[in-house]
């Protein structure tokens, strides 16, 4: 066989792909009711789709500022007379600069995640009018099912 | 011939397609008689920007590696500032590279005939290979992303040497969509040897896997698409319910923190675990968008496995077609279709992984691979020796 030929029986990708978007290549292997609706999202019930809007909604707050504030514990040098407030407060200042830092971090990550939660959001909206779309056509299919069936009676 | 090899991460620990790659064909050149250097930095996970590996020589291999610190100081985020010229060019001054290892090009490159950078979109790459254009080569392993169509890389990829690429589909990207058709460019891929995997091994090893696995090899990374498949898989499984199917996870990374039931993590296995971990399988997944050659592809079809791929990646769409050695899916309905088909049809799959396994044979054997690199060598020796200006090939 030469590069690229197929024999007659040989798989052929293409074909196969063809075959199962036409969802012809499920046929006698699973059942009927896998079947219908395929395009809905399989898999996410209502509450997994409330709690994403959720999330995705509070982290689209323009008001929601992540407020991390210094707490620092009491350790045994803290109880010593003039070194402890001493000690005290070099440990504040160091804790600082990590902070510093830290909310560097975080207004870098914000408008990012403000990015991602704007594009679920659309996306949710699309996937919930997807859904009532398919809906809708399901529903004229039984429609045209029963007309035609009384037609052929 | 001399060559310096220049790359962000090397060595035995390190996970990733381009580095393995690379250490695969270095070890192969080595063997034909070229001296060669790797030069790289102290990295092991482009997920931690990190000094992990010690400063200083190594060996690995027998080849000696010369690894200098990295330098982390992004400035720009690629995916949220607005892409204006300047910025673009900011960002790829930016992107992660070494101070030190730029400083060694320049102090030690008259030494070498050719300098050899991969992957294009490394900060050693942008770094390094301005350097000395005239004799720096890189091999690309492009991908379709955002940073590919940047001007710093296509200033970047027209002004050097040569470019090596993995695949008909890369320079198909590289021309088409890039409009970057460079007079010194060579398809080379990588050689893979023919070595059986020992499906009973494994089950042998790992007795409480189930029957039939899907696997997926590699780094666990957003990047990778990894969290698709995952969830296309629970998908899956809410609907199908098939109790001897398992997701097996090869590899390691930042999305291994979960735990989701019917999927097992082996975690980083050495080479002959994950040879016999793909001859157990029943198919290979590769969900990946980013993909210049896809090792693991080829991995799982020398075991004769079939792959199920992202058809979103043109290269590995170009390798499924041209093999016939799977399938693929854009969407959800598409993945549960054809896993469906390759599950119901064992014949089929098995004919589709042999034609997988024949592919890699007739086009990413070793000699024919090296004997591609050979020519590309050569040739950019005879350019750089000449004296010649590098070619000017963007449109």
């Amino acid at each position: 066989m030469s590069d690229g030929e197929l024999l007659d029986n040989e798989p052929n990708a293409d074909s196969i792909m063809a075959d199962v978007r036409r969802g012809s290549a499920y046929v006698g292997q699973v059942d009927t009711h896998s079947n219908q609706r395929r395009t809905q999202t399989p898999g996410w019930d209502q509450n997994d789709i409330a709690l994403l809007q959720f999330h995705a909604r509070s982290l689209n707050q323009p008001s929601v500022q992540l407020e991390i504030e210094l707490d620092l514990t009491s350790t045994a040098l803290d109880r010593l007379p003039v070194i402890g407030a001493l000690w005290r407060r070099l440990r504040r200042m160091l804790h600082e600069v990590s902070l510093h830092y830290v909310r560097k971090v975080t207004l870098f990550l914000v408008p990012m995640h403000r990015h991602l939660a704007n594009a679920t959001i659309l996306l949710l909206g699309y996937q919930m009018r997807q859904d009532e779309q398919i809906a809708a056509l399901e529903q004229r299919i039984v429609e045209l099912e029963s007309r035609l069936n009384g037609a052929t009676r | 011939m001399r060559i310096a090899w220049i790359l962000p991460r090397y060595g035995p620990l390190v996970l990733g397609g381009a580095e393995a790659h690379a250490r695969a064909v270095i070890n192969q050149l080595v063997v034909r008689g070229y001296t060669i250097e790797v030069w790289t930095t102290c990295l092991r996970s482009l997920s931690y920007l990190r000094n992990e590996l010690p400063i200083g020589i190594d060996r690995v291999d027998g080849v000696t590696v010369r690894r200098f610190p990295i330098d982390t100081n992004f400035q720009i985020n690629l995916w949220t500032d607005p892409l204006t010229p300047g910025n673009q060019y900011l960002w790829a001054r930016m992107s992660p590279h070494s101070t030190q290892l730029c400083d060694h090009i320049v102090r030690h490159a008259a030494e070498f005939d050719l300098l050899l950078f991969m992957p294009y979109s490394a900060g050693t790459t942008y770094h390094g290979a301005q350097l000395f254009p005239r004799k720096s080569v890189i091999w690309t392993c492009l991908h379709d992303e955002v940073q590919a169509y940047l001007q710093p890389t296509r200033d970047l990829l027209a002004g050097v040497c040569g470019l090596v690429l993995n695949c008909q589909a890369e320079q198909d990207f590289l021309e088409h969509s890039l409009g970057i058709r460079h007079p010194n460019t060579a398809i080379v891929g990588m050689g893979f040897e023919m070595t059986p995997g020992d499906a009973a091994a494994f089950r042998h090893a790992f007795p409480n896997l189930p029957q039939q696995l899907v696997t997926y090899a590699g780094r666990w990374e957003l990047g990778k698409n990894l969290h698709v498949l995952i969830q296309y898989y629970r998908w899956y499984q809410n609907r199908r319910s098939n109790e001897q199917l398992g997701l097996l996870l090869l590899g390691e990374g930042p999305l291994g923190q979960h735990d989701y039931p019917g999927v097992y993590k082996l975690g980083f296995v050495d080479d002959a675990t994950k040879r016999n971990a793909m001859a157990a399988s029943a198919v290979l997944c590769q969900p990946s968008l980013a993909e210049s050659l896809s090792i693991v592809l080829m991995e799982a079809w020398v075991q004769g496995v079939p792959a199920l791929v992202n058809e979103r990646c043109a290269v590995l769409l170009d390798h499924v077609r041209r093999s016939n050695g799977g399938l693929y899916f854009a969407d959800y309905s598409d993945f549960e279709g054809a896993l469906d088909y390759l599950l119901a049809h064992p014949q089929h799959a098995h004919q589709m992984g042999q034609n997988g396994q024949a592919y890699v044979a007739r086009e990413y054997n070793i000699p024919t691979v090296i004997g591609r690199m050979e020519q590309v060598l050569h040739r950019s020796q005879q350019i750089a020796g000449n004296g010649l200006p590098p070619p000017r090939g963007s449109e």
